[in-house]
């Protein structure tokens, strides 16, 4: 096998790690914060399910590029260059806290390395706006709006009940509804790592066009990005968890049910989503359907503004690593190496000031007015 | 550029099918959770007669079935 595909699957498989500690949140992010699950053990069972996710289709693995570029024009050194500006995207918007959409910067990367390497004819600008920007505005807001009617009225429902039991149901329900967020994450985003390495095996001629991913690719991919997500991405619990909106069980079991709902309906219909989005865009629903005050908009606005700039941003740093990468072995080389550093510089950037499972629930907002609940296991 | 088309059907259905089962799930839980609650300021927690277990069993079930449909849809 050539070097350069070796290198391409490796650099796919950590990707798909990225991918999974940045999004280990849009599932346990609100179990955590109203404690329905203790940290280790939310980001252990999401990692499980995101393993098995991975095996329960690979119809979205057929495509990677989802019809954005002209897939005949894309060569293993285009799609590292890809791979490559999307990890950087995912990296430091984690580092900054912020639940950017990794399927978008997997998508920006590809589609500015696409461009420079084969000139903008290569790229379908109408497929973006349809597969992207459309739904970039649309599922947030559908989420949200989901969230909101639910939430207002668990609280409506709920209001002259004891409090105590209220969250206690709320938080095992929590369990199951974040469980089936996990599952959907796997099967959708494992297979987008499947398709990469599947389509460099074809580009290489280790498979024929037309193929599947083989068994050894759908089990790699499930476990990095299971390994990613029992890592956590504890910075972006954190923000989801506790910054946008001061969540309780009942919110969080609206979010996390309504998000799982969103995602499996426009899954079904083949309408792509971003889970990220979905899941950002439920959790301030929540927020609104308990109280209009409750959600911290400046915080919303930050994620908006990575959101808008995921695309973009990971496009450019595609269209700069596949510009190098394509000049050849060295280039490929130095880019690699390019992006070890970065890595490990945003790593140790980010132990200046750490965030893990012992002081992710650390509420700097202030105290909780609901008295402090126990664990629900 | 070529012509862009909004799935405005797509994504009517998406926000009906949330709001009809996501939402509706969440009410179908929460009445469930309020059935086996006791009220507010009604003295001693009592532990809910059979009716009341079975109004909420009923409830949960439902919601179970929407979650293995759920994973159905994954399939």
């Amino acid at each position: 096998m050539d070097v350069l595909v070796v290198v391409v699957i490796v650099t796919a498989l950590a990707f798909d790690f990225t991918n999974g500690f940045h999004d280990t949140a849009n599932a346990m992010a609100t179990s955590i914060a109203t404690r329905a699950l203790r940290p280790r053990v939310a980001v252990a069972i999401s990692a499980v399910l995101n393993l098995v996710g991975a095996f329960l289709s690979v119809e979205v693995a057929k495509t990677i590029s989802n019809g954005l570029v002209d897939d005949a024009k894309i060569t293993p050194a285009v799609i590292f260059g890809g791979l490559v500006g999307a990890i950087l995207w995912n990296l430091l918007t984690w580092l900054l806290g912020l639940p950017s959409s990794s399927s978008h910067a997997l998508f920006g990367g590809l589609i500015g390395a696409t461009w420079i390497a084969a000139g903008a004819d290569a790229v379908r600008f109408a497929a973006v706006v349809e597969k992207v920007i459309i739904p970039a505005i649309a599922s947030p807001v559908i989420a949200g709006a989901v969230a909101a009617a639910g939430t207002f009225v668990v609280y409506h429902l709920t209001r002259r009940a004891d409090q105590r039991g209220v969250r206690g149901g709320f938080r095992h329900g929590q369990v199951v509804s974040a469980s089936l967020v996990s599952l959907a994450h796997g099967a959708n985003d494992a297979q987008k790592t499947m398709g990469v390495i599947t389509l460099v095996l074809i580009t290489a001629g280790t498979l024929s066009p037309g193929v599947g991913p083989p068994l050894w690719v759908i089990f790699t991919s499930g476990l990095a990005i299971a390994l990613g997500t029992y890592v956590g991405g504890w910075r972006i619990i954190r923000t989801v968890g506790h910054r946008l909106t001061r969540i309780e069980p009942q919110q969080g079991f609206a979010a996390e049910t309504s998000a799982a709902t969103v995602i499996l309906a426009s899954s079904h219909l083949g309408y792509p989503l971003s889970t990220t989005q979905v899941t950002s865009g439920a959790v301030i629903g929540s927020g609104i359907g308990k109280r209009l005050s409750e959600v911290r908009w400046g915080v919303a606005g930050r994620i908006a503004i990575a959101w808008l700039l995921t695309l973009p941003a990971a496009a450019v740093a595609g269209a700069l690593a596949g510009r190098i990468a394509i000049s050849g072995t060295l280039g490929v080389l130095v880019v690699a190496f390019t992006l070890v550093a970065l890595a490990a510089t945003f790593y140790a950037v980010s132990r200046r000031d750490r965030v893990d499972r012992h002081n992710v629930n650390d509420d700097e907002v202030g105290p909780r007015t609901s008295p402090k609940p126990t664990f629900a296991n | 550029m070529g012509g862009i088309t909004v799935p405005w059907a797509d994504l009517g259905i998406v926000t009906a099918v949330g709001l009809i089962l996501g939402a509706g799930v969440v009410t179908l839980y929460a009445v469930g959770v309020r059935v086996l609650s006791p009220v507010t300021g009604s003295g001693a927690a009592r532990r809910p007669g059979r009716t009341r277990i079975a109004a909420a069993a009923a409830c949960f079930a439902v919601c179970a079935g929407a979650v293995a449909y759920g994973i159905w849809t994954l399939l």
